[in-house]
């Protein structure tokens, strides 16, 4: 690593730089990190010495990242975009080629005492490539469909190495990410609407591809009373626990449905639905609220952000943000079938809370360097 | 330049809007989905939480132990290990059950059905009784390898167990019971309900109340803990009349043939034994009966569930002659020691009916003919007398009657006079009938228990025993006496009847060796179940020996014991026996040398 990208050695500012960061969002990780911990307590049955102590390590880890992005230079994620970018494809292709299979699918690439997912850092660094492509074509106006083949080249590549791990839901949100990036970066109107077409018109040729169980989690989803193999089980128990919260809430570690197991993947997907079993309906609107508001930070980050480069990355990791919040909360509530997508940083789960803390940590990095400048 | 990229911005920045629009609105959305999953359906959320969590279950009572008079155990409860599979309704409960057959020892269509009762299964959550007689072996492993099986749980339960296959048709059986028939019971795995006997038309004393326990669970099934408990109560204890070793006396004694014996305590009309032959097992049914057993029983040309005691109905025979001989006895002017003369047959217009002896009796008075057994006095007598007044001593004296219906399914038999032939065969009754029905053939038909009823009021001087099976009632039951105008009639007809096992000429003689000072006392019938025709009584009538067993005649005896002080009063019925002097009065001897011990 090039060691000249570092400032610490000018103190003045460093000091500035901590003036300008953003505390409220640095507070909302945190709650949000919090919410976690008690959340995985609650799910291992009052249980603190594995996931809530593993939870804690991943967090902390993920805060020494978040500080050494703010001390890299600013101009360093604009220069080495397209390095990450094949960083993280040459991971997927490793896992494509060495992975070992876990539980059905090659997702993870296991260290002696971590292990990490590719697909999650693939995300951001999808956006940071397709970012940095717009930003070298933005001075000429962008609406021609040429301009837009290699972005789509970009997302296609790691799209398919993840649907192949298989990780269907991963591998659409990462379309979703690149897709909406090339929306916002000023492509005709009327090129979106033909490549919606495009799409629905691919969906009978992407069913063929997916696996069964995938087939079998969407068929359930559509229609939960014809449930030869008990899928819908989950989604029906998860609604259960929920909605049996009630306004208030069963208390903590009192939700039944939680402790009597009935949910599966609790410390994981389906973490939203313990919280909300436990915290009601107060609690889920809390949280609700939380995230919001940092959509809105990054929207108003975005908008601020004085390049083209920042506009887009900052934009693109919100969205990203989002869109596992989106799902997560909606496969719980069973409004979109189960795709195993986490919800970051309170779900057990380091990739996916590194990958959340990484992009707050860039965009943060953007506001303090339009701060500063 | 600058200006271009301005222009960019504002394109950017516009969508930037337009996605944070459909942010909020898809937040918005989802905030409405929580509002209706946790506020508004809330109720119906929490309800299904609470489904979910707390198992509510019925605590099986104790069934009642049925006891017989002497405290000996008839029927009881033991402990039996059971495998119920219990788990949320997922695909993974065909493995789990597969993972649990490796360590059973079940039949491959007991196992085919288990598997298709899963997949119809639609309940959110499951629970089998995978096996209900685990084996000690089978406990052991499933025990040692519990870890690797899910949803797997070892109950003990009791199971209804029966000592005494003579007492079979009494005790009757438990069984599962049908959806049909208890709609709300059948929902409660390992209740049983009585079938048939005791065991049923006691079920509600026996049964006893259920409990109710409310167990928190988890979704595999297992207890986390119990939130409450409403003990129920076990089910009374029923002691029964019969006794357990006369009912196997007799079952014993009656070999291989097929038939019945009813032991009757004359003072108080308790059933002591009450045995019908062949039997079955009521342990059998307990479990799922095996398509083999159940062939073994349903195909028995013996009929082993049926009750002989009660439905089998027999030709009376000689027996009858008793109730013609009361009901002469009771004629103003009858004189029983009028001798008449028996040639072996009786001429009736053109027709000739036979004595059983042939050659005849000679001069004989009525005692003479009770003992001896003949016919034509009995023919001659009866058309004196008339069908009329026969036919109602014979009621008074208990034929044409059920008895412990409402336990037993019991037959009317048949005492036939004029009306019963006039509306079931819509023809007149001639003298013919009457002579035939004065030797109980014909038309007659009576129960094993309606004769030892009969016995028990003659021996009793005419008190309307009635019989009873259970041991607790109020035991002093007031019968009422039979109004006859001849007091001397009884006297008359026990003396008859010592005659018959105690002198020389009587039927039963062969049969008098009992105790030196207590004598038993009765009436021999060989009762026919065909007609013999004239051209076979020309031929010589064939030995009992050379027909077919279907064909033979029924060998019966009835009596009371001891005859000074009658005790007991019984009947025995042996199925195809033969004659009654050589068959059914030897069973007698025995059963009275048996009965000594309970005096």
């Amino acid at each position: 690593m090039n060691l000249s990208h570092f400032n610490i050695s000018n103190r003045n500012n460093f000091i500035q730089n901590i003036k300008v960061i953003n505390w409220d969002v640095i507070l909302i990780l945190v709650l949000f990190f919090l919410t976690g911990c008690t959340v995985l307590y609650s799910a291992s049955g009052g249980d603190a010495s594995s996931l809530v102590k593993k939870h804690i390590y991943k967090f902390i880890f993920s805060i020494i990242i978040f500080i050494s992005i703010c001390l890299l230079n600013y101009k360093f994620i604009n220069r080495f975009s397209f390095i990450f970018y094949l960083i993280s494809i040459s991971l997927l292709v490793f896992l494509t080629l060495f992975g070992v299979a876990s539980g059905g699918s090659k997702r993870w690439i296991s260290f002696s005492f971590f292990s990490i997912q590719p697909s999650e850092f693939a995300k951001i660094f999808l956006v940071l490539a397709v970012a940095k492509y717009y930003s070298e074509v933005s001075y000429v106006k962008n609406n021609s469909l040429i301009k837009s083949i290699f972005p789509i080249v970009l997302i296609l590549i790691p799209f398919f190495l993840i649907a192949n791990q298989p990780d269907l839901g991963t591998s659409l949100l990462l379309v979703a990410n690149g897709l909406s990036i090339i929306i916002i970066s000023g492509i005709s109107i009327w090129l979106i609407i033909i490549g919606f077409i495009i799409i629905v018109a691919l969906i009978p040729i992407t069913w063929n591809l997916l696996h069964n169980y995938q087939q079998n989690r969407i068929l359930t989803f559509l229609n939960p009373e014809n449930d030869p193999l008990g899928s819908g089980y989950h989604i029906a128990q998860s609604k259960i626990a929920i909605g049996s919260g009630g306004f208030t809430g069963k208390g903590y570690m009192k939700g039944s449905q939680s402790q009597l197991e009935f949910i599966p993947e609790i410390h994981t997907d389906f973490v939203f639905s313990i919280f909300s079993e436990e915290f009601g309906f107060i609690g889920s609107f809390i949280i609700i609220l939380l995230h919001l508001y940092l959509f809105f930070f990054g929207m108003k980050s975005s908008f601020y952000a004085n390049n083209v480069f920042d506009k887009l990355v900052v934009f693109g990791l919100t969205i990203n943000y989002f869109f596992y919040f989106l799902i997560n909360i909606s496969m719980v509530i069973g409004i979109v079938p189960v795709v195993g997508v986490p919800l970051p940083i309170i779900s057990y789960g380091g990739s996916s809370m590194l990958a959340i803390i990484i992009s707050f940590a860039i965009i943060q990095k953007i506001n303090i360097n339009r701060k500063l400048s | 330049m600058r200006d271009n990229n301005k222009n960019k911005f504002d394109k950017i920045n516009r969508r930037l809007f337009l996605f944070m629009l459909i942010k909020i609105l898809s937040v918005a959305y989802i905030i409405e989905r929580l509002y209706n999953l946790q506020i508004r359906q809330s109720e119906k959320f929490k309800k299904l939480a609470e489904n979910n969590r707390i198992n509510s279950m019925f605590i099986i009572p104790t069934r009642g132990i049925i006891y017989d008079r002497n405290n000996s155990v008839l029927a009881d409860n033991v402990e039996q290990y059971q495998l119920i599979y219990r788990y949320a309704n997922t695909k993974d409960k065909y493995n789990h059950l597969m993972q649990i057959f490796k360590f059973l020892d079940i039949d491959n269509k007991k196992k085919e059905k288990l598997l298709s009762d899963l997949s119809i299964n639609k309940n959110d959550f499951l629970q089998v009784v995978v096996k209900s007689d685990l084996l000690w072996k089978e406990v052991a492993q499933i025990s040692s390898n519990i870890t690797e099986l899910r949803g797997v749980f070892i109950e003990v339960i009791m199971r209804r167990y029966y000592n005494s296959l003579p007492s079979s048709h009494v005790i009757g059986y438990v069984k599962n019971p049908d959806k049909k028939e208890y709609p709300k019971l059948a929902n409660v795995p390992g209740t049983v309900v009585g079938k048939i006997g005791i065991e049923k038309s006691f079920d509600k004393k026996l049964q006893g109340k259920f409990g109710i326990k409310k167990e928190e669970v988890n979704a595999h099934g297992r207890v986390v803990k119990e939130i409450s408990r409403v003990n129920g109560i076990s089910g009374e204890d029923i002691i029964v009349s019969i006794s357990k070793d006369l009912q196997e006396f007799c079952y014993d004694r009656l070999e291989d043939n097929t038939g019945s014996i009813v032991v009757l305590d004359v003072n108080n009309g308790e059933v002591l034994s009450m045995v019908s032959k062949p039997s079955f097992n009521s342990n059998d049914f307990i479990a799922a009966m095996s398509q083999e057993k159940w062939n073994n029983i349903s195909n028995n040309e013996l009929n082993p569930m049926f009750n002989r005691a009660s439905l089998g109905t027999y030709p009376p025979g000689s027996i009858f002659k008793l109730i013609v001989s009361i009901t002469a006895l009771n004629e103003k002017n009858f004189n029983p020691n009028r001798k008449y003369f028996c040639n072996g047959g009786y001429k009736f217009g053109n027709q000739i009916f036979h004595c059983w002896k042939e050659g005849g009796h000679g001069f004989i008075d009525c005692e003479e003919a009770i003992s001896m057994s003949c016919d034509c006095y009995f023919y001659d007598l009866s058309l004196t007398l008339g069908i009329k007044k026969i036919s109602e001593i014979a009621k008074l004296f208990g034929l044409g009657e059920k008895y412990l219906d409402d336990i037993f399914p019991s037959s009317l038999g048949i005492i036939p006079n004029k009306k019963w032939k006039k509306s079931k065969f819509n023809s007149e009754w001639t003298k013919s009938d009457t002579i035939v029905a004065s030797i109980g053939q014909g038309f007659s038909l009576s129960s094993p228990i309606q004769l030892a009823v009969m016995i028990a009021r003659i021996c009793t001087n005419g008190i309307q025993v009635k019989p009873k099976i259970i041991k607790d009632q109020i035991s002093n039951e007031k019968f009422n006496k039979i109004a006859l105008s001849n007091e001397n009639t009884y006297t008359y007809i026990k003396q008859g009847m010592f005659n018959t096992v105690n002198s020389i000429n009587g039927t039963a003689y062969q049969s008098r060796n009992i105790h030196p000072s207590y004598f038993m006392a009765g009436k021999t019938a060989t009762s026919q179940v065909r007609r013999i025709t004239m051209s076979e009584r020309e031929e010589g009538i064939k030995k009992n020996e050379d027909l077919p067993r279907k064909m033979r005649d029924h060998a019966l005896f009835v009596g009371y014991f001891p005859h000074y002080k009658p005790r007991f009063a019984f009947s025995v019925i042996v199925e195809h026996g033969g004659s009654g002097s050589k068959t059914a009065a030897p069973i007698a001897r025995d059963l009275c040398k048996e009965l000594i011990k309970k005096i």
